[in-house]
């Protein structure tokens, strides 16, 4: 087993160890999982926030446990590793809601604490969806260039430190105070999804793999039918009006 | 630390030629002499074997080189694993084969479950460390595979029996990392890197390359070709930027497919397909003292016959030895080439149930 290595040692991999790998893995389904938990009982409207709080408590241990006794296991060997973007925001709901205080329940939609759940800008879950199926069809050498070989390079990290930078912009810019949230939430996953990478090669040594994952890319196509469909019934109400 | 010096030591693929020895000569003056040949032992109550690789081991080692295939009740069986065995010198036959990789154990060192074991793929580092490429299935069949780094964990010096230990699972696309398997033995550089062909099979089929450096560092891949029916490369360096991809063709013409490259596997063209029949099998290709080799079945239906042809330019060869012709239904098929001290060395899959081998010499002979 090789030791730690900096990513600037001339002898350092550009994968992840075999033991980062593993933990990576383990922590990656068990916020995801922990959060998809929340979520359905949320949806299914389980009000008690203690018992939202002790499913989501065990979901996560349970992912943490070793071997075929972790539902880690069973999915790390369908789909890998969840994106460090959807991990990122997957742990953001956690966290949000777990602060919740003790009795409340939170808003379903358009909350301040539910970042998976609230209104996202369409523009940037287009940005997701076409980078995704970008990436998908890349997968199927339907392009000349191999696209997924840019994401081993400094060039794909340059391109995200760009984006992260210019979601900050626009953040400052927005009049929406929710889109105005989302752009920096996202911006800072960014940054730390990219930091993570650059350190420890996770989840896969390929800044693509850590930023953006099928997963994270169905769900974005998802939540931008609800928001088109919302759109699309409030201009018909207010044309009604 | 500069950011800019943080940036670069993530990108540090430089290609290297090719180690190749240029000492090429008239195809149609070269005999392939056979020394020996036979079977591999196999493992005890083992039915079925299937797709051999070879590497050399170091000169102070007690065999002279080593041979994996994937060997269990039949392929895609649950208890297929990686079985082992080297040609020992002083017996001057192969030593009892044995299990070194399964899916169990696999999957407790990556941390995830592994459904099937197949294609193994050996290379001896310059460290005299062995490391072997496996293919690992998730969830469904070969379409599904991953491609897993295992690497030998003793010295590599006289281990009879090596050990191998997981080290990583190449991370080869974006789509959950599905569907990349290895079949071929890795083309060996000037400063001790490789590359190792390998190929895609969702739906579309295409051959790709993965490069490690000289530790066996996973540092980035590059695609040889974009047709959507070719898998399987089997790279041969003509000199030490140019090398050809010889590649099984899935649909088509079925013939043997070929890309060229002439700044050592950094851009490729695919060329005309050779005359040469492919019936759908694997293929194997070897820079062997600077005679090209390449072992294939010469049909377009079956795997009945297999033969060993020898070039001087890689593109237009004279079948130059027979290793095997059976029944129509037969199977030789799955080659492996290794030229060590002299001696080409050739295994392949015998009717699925054992690992055939043969040995040759090459002559030249004067006009």
């Amino acid at each position: 087993m090789m030791g730690f290595q900096w990513p600037w040692e001339a002898s350092a991999s550009i994968t992840p160890s075999l033991s980062m790998l593993s933990v990576g893995m383990h922590l990656g389904w068990a916020l995801t999982l922990g959060a998809g938990a929340v979520f359905l009982l949320r949806t299914a409207k389980v009000t008690n926030v203690t018992s939202r709080r002790i499913v989501a408590l065990l979901i996560v241990l349970l992912c943490l446990l070793p071997n075929e006794w972790s539902p880690s296991w069973w999915l790390g060997l369908a789909f890998q590793t969840p994106s460090l973007t959807l991990q990122g925001l997957c742990g953001l709901y956690l966290f949000q809601h777990l602060r919740t205080q003790h009795g409340t329940t939170a808003p379903l939609s358009g909350s301040t604490t539910a970042p998976l759940q609230s209104r996202w800008p369409l523009g940037l879950l287009l940005v997701a969806i076409i980078a995704g199926w970008v990436l998908a069809l890349d997968t199927f050498a339907v392009f000349d260039i191999a696209l997924y070989a840019i994401g081993f390079t400094p060039y794909a990290v340059l391109a995200a430190l760009f984006f992260a930078c210019l979601l900050q912009l626009i953040s400052a810019r927005s009049a929406h105070a929710q889109n105005t949230r989302h752009y920096r939430e996202l911006a800072s996953i960014i940054l730390i999804a990219t930091a993570i990478h650059v350190l420890f090669r996770l989840p896969t040594g390929n800044l693509w793999d850590a930023l953006l994952d099928p997963w994270l890319w169905i769900m974005a196509h998802g939540l931008a039918v609800d928001v088109v469909l919302r759109k699309t019934r409030s201009h018909k109400s207010e044309a009604t009006n | 630390m500069s950011v800019i010096a943080l940036l670069q030591a993530t990108h540090r693929s430089e290609p290297a030629p090719a180690r190749v020895s240029l000492a090429s000569t008239d195809a149609s003056s070269i005999r392939l002499v056979k020394s020996a040949g036979g079977e591999i032992p196999m493992p005890p109550n083992t039915p079925a074997a299937h797709a051999s690789t070879m590497a050399p081991l170091p000169a102070n080692h007690s065999s002279l080189i080593a041979a994996a295939w994937f060997a269990g009740e039949r392929e895609s069986a649950p208890d297929v694993r990686i079985a082992f065995s080297s040609f020992d010198k002083a017996e001057q036959r192969w030593t009892p084969a044995r299990f070194i990789a399964d899916r169990e154990s696999l999957g407790k060192a990556l941390g995830f479950g592994i459904r099937r074991l197949g294609n193994p793929v050996l290379w001896r580092d310059d460290d005299d460390r062995l490391h072997l490429f496996v293919v690992g299935t998730g969830i469904g069949g070969w379409a599904t595979s991953r491609i897993i780094h295992l690497q030998q964990s003793d010295d590599g010096t006289d281990a009879e029996y090596p050990v191998f230990n997981a080290r990583a699972v190449l991370p080869l696309s974006w789509l959950w990392n599905l569907s990349h398997l290895v079949r071929n033995a890795p083309l060996v550089l000037a400063d001790g890197a490789v590359v190792l062909p390998i190929y895609f099979e969702l739906g579309t089929k295409y051959p790709t390359l993965a490069r490690l450096d000289r530790a066996g560092n996973f540092r980035g891949i590059s695609r040889i070709s974009r047709k959507g029916n070719l898998l399987q490369p089997a790279l041969l360096p003509v000199s030490e930027n140019r090398w050809l991809a010889y590649m099984r063709m899935s649909a088509g013409t079925h013939r043997i497919a070929i890309a060229e490259t002439k700044d050592a596997g950094t851009n490729w063209q695919d060329r005309p397909d050779l005359e040469l029949p492919n019936p759908n099998a694997s293929v194997a290709a070897l820079n062997a003292d600077g005679v090209h080799a390449l072992t294939f079945n010469p049909s377009s239906t079956g795997r009945d016959r297999l033969v060993t042809a020898t070039s001087a330019d890689g593109e237009r060869w004279n079948i130059s030895a027979e290793l095997a012709l059976g029944q129509t239904g037969d199977e030789y098929s799955y080659p492996a080439m290794l030229w060590h001290e002299d001696t080409l060395w050739v295994s392949y899959t015998d009717r699925r149930r054992h690992i055939a081998w043969q040995r040759f010499t090459i002559v030249r002979e004067s006009p």
